[in-house]
């Protein structure tokens, strides 16, 4: 580690007389703005264009529903909670709260589980399910620490990021919205993000790299991905 | 001489010590203070400034205890530079006042300031005690341990709350607290300057020069200013009493909204105390990761400083340039961390997730394509004759008001003090890294220039080190979850019952740090970002002061911009570079 000096020797002055005379400090300057005058566009055309958000993206919350990509010990908890076994298409919830919890404002959610108003007979007696889920997503700082600790893979971050409304109350989403923003999400790019044990897999990637939108962003000259990474010019 | 910082060595205690046989030591593993009392305090300050080399003033702040007699307690830090050595002083505010100490380091005025502000612990001979952060005339002071963290709603605003009647939880609470009327705002003024000369000039709080919500008065004469203050608070949230009420996993996603143009880097700060604190090793790959995403956040913060700074002075096409690049990092961290810009990616004792596929690919990508980026910034700008009028012989800085004003970061640097926490307290990787630090030599807006270009050089060369390095750990662990104070992945969780208690105790109890107090920072683009944690040995810390160097840093604008124009104050005030989220907390 050493300390390096700099400006010992800077140079304050524009140099020369025929430098103060002809601009050349400008024309230096000048050079590089008009060669980027032949470049190519490199802004994309928001919102007829869009860049597809990375996998790992944190936007609005989703509930997933169960469509048999449960992790293995899903059943236990569900027997553990007292929750009446999920069919498929409903939701994974098991009202256990511990996205709660792990919130820094755990006002944001509502969560709420009924017992179910069943015969005693009746295999489902004494189970519950889950009656109230609400979440405000004005509170919310999308830091990603609830859905770390969903002991369910429940409660997931989409990649939709545009949720302005014209009052506070359109930030409130309630568990059949959420589900519904999951089950699109999991149609439109679940593949990329989640394995069949609903784990983030390894092959997931940094972003999806033949997105063109993005590869405008970058220049026109995007990096590839892979072992084989070759010099690109 | 050894290299690294550490605390006052055993030799010095002694012989301070004998000098004011009345002190007492308390020492923790990370921190030595030295408890004086107040008659006697001023002395001992003057006596560590001059005899024992102690001549860099840090920080200074409060910790309430209201089950104490005296209950305030000032707590001071200053750094030896020679001895590169860090003390802690402590003393006890009787009848809630402690003598002013800003004729020994001007830099203590704001900081005495916002102690006032906050517990309102009043400063015997301080040139204008003023409020810090609220407006003059608010009745309360937050960080006392009786004002409730929601502070107190007495304020009817219906307006705001359209009531609910399918979401019953959600209902608003239509009792606000009180926001400063224009009379408030008026007083505020007032009590912040007097006016000498012929008019008084309001910069800002709005205004896309400041950078933020900073609001400036000058008093002018004519072109020249003749006195600044600055009225800052716009963006006050009240952090540090946030951060005494959450956990400690909990605290990381606010870290990120104090600056936030770097966030990593105030994350890394942050929880390389916390796991100092909780004795918490992070494993190799996760250090390394961190480095890497440190510097990629340090380019990222250069250039969105370059391109609005060019652009205040009038260069809009390097605006353009700069925000090419940046676009690219944030891309980046976004890919990996999954926000670009408040990303919340590292965790106690490691980082949240592995590096995807193809992260490295693409840092490599960036790598090679910078420096030819780089250049033509310089080419452009360097030696441009505008340029040089404009920054040259700015705002110098001499070194001596390094020290008074607890400058840090590439403010001190371009002044000539080698002052990097990087290479004095190296965290994570630095120490395994080579890089070097560039100093200026007059310090004026020109040296902080070229400093700040030359450290992005720097940095790109940590980051090639570290991706080399992090392509031979590519199937280590991320997280070193075998301590009892790291949360469990779910895939362990799922695994076995231990760690499922462990997490559900970690999340609902926090984690329960032993009773110590520590005092740690990290080198930010900004500056010093030191965090004081206060534990009790609770899962929650008692109090959290965070020493921002860009509140230090701001300071000097007001003593740099007399005898100057209006137009020179947007160049300085660039120059400085502050974050209205770290300055206002
Ligand atoms: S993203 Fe963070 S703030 Fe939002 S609900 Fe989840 S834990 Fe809470
Ligand atoms: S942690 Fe998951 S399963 Fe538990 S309440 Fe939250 S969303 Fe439902």
């Amino acid at each position: 580690m050493g300390i390096k000096k700099v400006g010992l020797n800077r140079n304050i002055k524009p140099q020369s007389l025929a430098e103060k005379i002809f601009f050349l400090d400008f024309m230096k300057g000048l050079k590089t703005t008009i060669k980027h005058l032949f470049r190519k566009v490199i802004t994309v055309d928001f919102p007829y264009e869009v860049v597809e958000p990375a996998p790992r993206f944190r936007g609005v919350h989703g509930l997933r529903n169960v469509d048999g990509t449960e992790k293995d010990d899903f059943n236990a908890w569900v027997k553990k909670l007292k929750i009446k076994p999920p069919e498929k298409g409903e939701t994974r919830c098991i009202a256990c709260k511990f996205c709660q919890a792990a919130c820094p404002v755990p006002e944001i959610f509502v969560i709420k589980a009924k017992k179910l108003d069943v015969p005693k007979d009746h295999p489902h007696h004494g189970l519950k399910v889950l009656d109230q889920f609400d979440m405000d997503l004005g509170k919310c700082m999308f830091c990603g620490l609830c859905t770390l600790a969903c002991p369910t893979v429940c409660i997931i971050h989409t990649d939709i990021y545009d949720i302005s409304t014209y009052t506070r109350r359109g930030w409130i989403l309630n568990k059949e919205q959420l589900s519904q923003i999951a089950d699109d999400f999991i149609a439109r790019r679940g593949k990329e993000k989640y394995d069949e044990k609903s784990e983030w897999p390894d092959y997931q990637k940094l972003w999806n790299d033949t997105d063109t939108a993005r590869a405008k962003a970058w220049d026109n000259n995007p990096p590839q991905f892979g072992p084989n990474y070759v010099d690109q010019n | 001489m050894q290299n690294h910082l550490c605390w006052i060595d055993e030799e010095k205690l002694k012989e301070i010590k004998n000098k004011f046989p009345e002190i007492s030591i308390e020492k923790f593993p990370n921190a030595t203070f030295i408890y004086i009392s107040k008659e006697r305090l001023k002395d001992l300050l003057k006596s560590l400034k001059d005899e024992f080399g102690f001549k860099m003033f840090i920080d200074f702040t409060c910790v309430d205890y209201p089950e104490s007699e005296n209950r305030f307690l000032g707590v001071y830090f200053l750094i030896n530079p020679k001895d590169k050595q860090r003390v802690g002083v402590k003393c006890w505010a009787t009848n809630e006042t402690l003598p002013t100490i800003t004729d020994l380091w001007k830099g203590a005025k704001w900081a005495e300031r916002e102690a006032y502000d906050m517990f309102g612990v009043r400063f015997e001979g301080h040139e204008n005690l003023v409020r810090m952060f609220l407006w003059e005339g608010y009745p309360y002071y937050p960080l006392r341990k009786d004002f409730p963290r929601e502070g107190y709603k007495t304020e009817y605003l219906p307006s705001l709350n359209e009531r609910n009647k399918d979401y019953p939880a959600h209902n608003y609470d239509p009792n606000h607290t009180p926001l400063p009327t224009l009379e408030d705002l008026e007083r505020t003024q007032k009590a912040r300057i007097k006016k000498k000369a012929q008019m008084v000039l309001n910069w800002g709080p709005l205004h896309p020069g400041t950078h933020g919500t900073i609001w400036f008065i000058f008093d002018m004469e004519g072109e020249e200013i003749k006195q600044c203050d600055i009225i800052l608070g716009q963006l006050h949230r009240g952090i540090e009493k946030l951060a005494e009420e959450l956990t400690y996993t909990q605290f990381i996603p606010y870290t990120d909204r104090m600056d936030y143009i770097s966030a990593l880097c105030s994350q890394v700060a942050y929880v390389n105390t916390v796991e100092k604190l909780l004795k918490v090793e992070p494993p190799p790959k996760a250090k390394w990761i961190r480095t890497m995403m440190c510097e990629l956040q340090r380019i990222n913060s250069h250039l969105l400083w370059l391109g609005t700074y060019a652009l205040d002075i009038g260069a809009l096409t390097i605006f353009l340039y700069t925000f090419r690049e940046r676009e690219k990092l944030m891309d980046i961290i976004e890919g990996i961390a999954g926000i670009r810009l408040n990303s919340s990616y590292i965790r106690i004792g490691g980082v949240s997730k592995d590096l995807p596929e193809g992260a490295l690919d693409v840092i490599r990508h960036f790598i090679k394509d910078f420096p030819e980026k780089l250049k033509e910034y310089e080419t452009i700008l360097t030696k441009n004759r505008v340029w040089i009028r404009r920054n040259v012989n700015i705002g110098v800085i001499t070194e001596e008001d390094v020290y008074q004003y607890g400058l840090t970061g590439v403010v001190a640097r371009a002044s000539g003090v080698p002052y990097d926490i990087r290479a004095l307290q190296p965290t994570d990787a630095y120490d395994k890294v080579d890089f070097e630090i560039p100093l200026g030599t007059v310090g004026d807006c020109y040296d902080r220039y070229l400093v700040r270009m030359e450290e992005m050089r720097q940095s790109l060369n940590i980051i090639k080190q570290c991706v080399e390095e992090l392509e031979k750990l590519k199937d280590d662990k991320y997280l070193a979850t075998e301590n009892p104070y790291v949360l469990p992945t779910l895939e362990e969780v799922y695994l076995s019952i231990e760690s499922m208690v462990k997490d559900f105790n970690l999340r609902i109890y926090g984690e329960q740090a032993p009773e110590e107090e520590i005092y740690l920072s990290g080198e930010n683009p900004r500056g010093e970002l030191g965090f004081y944690v206060v534990s009790k040995g609770d899962g929650k810390p008692y109090r959290i002061k965070i020493r921002s160097g860009a509140f230090y840093n701001l300071q000097i604008f007001t003593e740099l911009i007399k005898g100057r124009t209006v137009a020179d104050a947007v160049v300085l005030l660039g120059s400085l570079d502050p974050v209205v989220g770290e300055t206002d907390r």
